[in-house]
């Protein structure tokens, strides 16, 4: 009993970490819907973590991945979209507005969640219900860029940022990527606008299409022998944070990249046994959750 | 010079295999950081439970342990005519780049070896090889191989324990 209290109490400070909504929440409601928003903000939560991608007029739209996908998204008619989905580079945001609905497929890992269908939320959209969201102190935009999917990260830089100063809201904005590239464009955009952009660098980058068992096996045997440096990668990102997938995670990396001062989250804990061990206070600074309700 | 001074050392002692740590003291973090995972993360806390996995070689009074998370260099010393306790003292590096220290004491009633640590380790790494901030955690060891205790059949202790020898009669003190 000594030895374990040694050890906790040896494993940094034991402050509660910050709980964000991954999705909006999406094992409550549709994921990056505006459903969820709402849902979010009517039960409190601190902070959300959302998706973004770029249509083809440079519309920051809130969905997951460079594609719009048939496992989560039909035409408005209800009709199932072509297996491969489509890029939503290729879309514009009338276009995605008028014939796209989003949410209105179960989702098989959140057998609980609100199944709405509805337009892709806009940036835009996303703005104008924060104005009246005091309880929301953060929001946490991933780009879901993907080199030669997307638009290049200095259009998604601008165009984000630009809309995100578009309204005074009070909620801090955090910007994440698995591509340092990103980082850079968001910190260069945002100092030529006079704001300072706290970035965060998702370890390891698991490439569009890439078998994420394979790349998480190469990073753990990465990180088993040292090479896998969150200090090192973020600075060479230029990064505040990191995000670190949950199953790869160990607490020794994450306690050198909080001594550097770096802000550590723990991302996409969507198993409730693994959320309790993360969300334990010292663990991390962030925990990244489809189930933020289920926090104490 | 120190490969110099473990090829004098080897060529000075006995070399062999002492024990296989099962659970190492060195890192010595899963029991704490990665058993409790099992239950939701059973394939990488069954990974790094098998990367601590310490082979471990005497050479006389040095030990060098050999896994995938961690290698170890140090020195014991008996702390009991018996050789069932030991102290222990090693330097703990993390693919070959030293990372910090350990000292540790153990017993071995038997051919199991259990021991406890404290260890000190740095956030180096290759890429960023700095010892700036250290970290001390106790850690526990759980091993199995040789028993270094006076009955052992190897043991060197055998012939001034007194006790009864494999042939059949009562030891003596050589002198006698």
């Amino acid at each position: 009993m000594v030895l374990v209290g040694w050890t906790v109490g040896c494993a940094g400070v034991d402050t509660p970490p910050t709980i964000e909504a991954s999705a909006g929440g999406a094992a409550y409601w549709p994921p990056n819907s505006a459903t969820a928003i709402d849902g979010a903000i009517e039960t409190g939560l601190d902070a959300i973590e959302l998706d973004v991608s770029l249509t083809r007029d440079g519309v920051p739209v809130i969905v997951d991945g460079p594609w719009i996908t048939p496992d989560r998204c039909t035409f408005a008619t209800g009709q199932p979209l072509d297996p491969e989905g489509f890029e939503v580079r290729w879309a514009t945001a009338a276009y995605l507005a008028s014939f796209v609905r989003c949410g209105g497929i179960p989702d098989p890992a959140f057998d609980g969640a609100l199944v709405v269908a509805e337009p892709p939320l806009t940036l835009d959209a996303l703005v104008a219900r924060l104005v009246d969201a005091p309880s929301i102190a953060r929001v946490h935009l991933d780009i879901r860029y993907a080199p030669g999917l997307t638009a290049e990260p200095d259009r998604f830089a601008a165009a984000v940022l630009d809309g995100w100063t578009a309204v005074d809201l009070s909620q801090s904005l955090t910007v994440s990527s698995a591509y340092p590239e990103v980082l850079t464009a968001f910190d260069a955009y945002g100092r030529s606008i006079g704001r300072d952009v706290p970035t965060w660098l998702a370890v390891p980058q698991i490439p569009y299409g890439a078998d994420p068992a394979g790349v998480l096996a190469a990073a753990e045997a990465e990180a088993t022998v040292g090479g896998l440096d969150l200090v090192s990668l973020a600075d060479a990102a230029g990064a505040d944070g990191v995000i670190v997938r949950w199953d790869v995670a160990d607490r020794r990396s994450i306690a050198a990249g909080r001594a550097a001062g770096l802000e550590v989250a723990i991302g996409e804990v969507d198993d409730l046994r693994a959320l309790r061990w993360w969300a334990r206070p010292g663990e991390a600074d962030t925990v990244i959750t489809a189930w933020p309700g289920e926090v104490e | 010079m120190i490969a110099a001074w473990w090829v004098a050392l080897a060529g000075a002692a006995e070399v062999h295999l002492d024990r296989v740590d099962l659970l190492s003291e060195l890192p010595g973090t899963w029991l704490h950081d990665e058993a409790p995972k099992l239950p939701f993360a059973p394939g990488v806390a069954a990974v790094r439970f098998a990367t601590q996995i310490t082979p471990v070689v005497s050479i006389g009074a040095a030990e060098v342990g050999l896994s995938v998370a961690a290698q170890s260099v140090g020195v014991r010393a008996a702390l009991d005519p018996d050789h069932r306790w030991w102290l222990t003292t090693s330097v703990v590096t993390r693919a070959f780049l030293p990372l910090g220290g350990a000292v540790g004491v153990s017993v071995r009633p038997g051919p199991v070896r259990i021991g406890v640590s404290a260890v000190a380790i740095a956030g180096a790494t290759w890429i960023r090889p700095t010892w700036t901030r250290w970290t001390v955690w106790p850690t526990i060891g759980i091993g199995i191989g040789r028993d270094p205790g006076p009955r052992a059949p190897w043991s060197e202790g055998r012939r001034y324990s007194g006790e009864e020898t494999a042939a059949g009669r009562t030891a003596k003190e050589p002198n006698e």
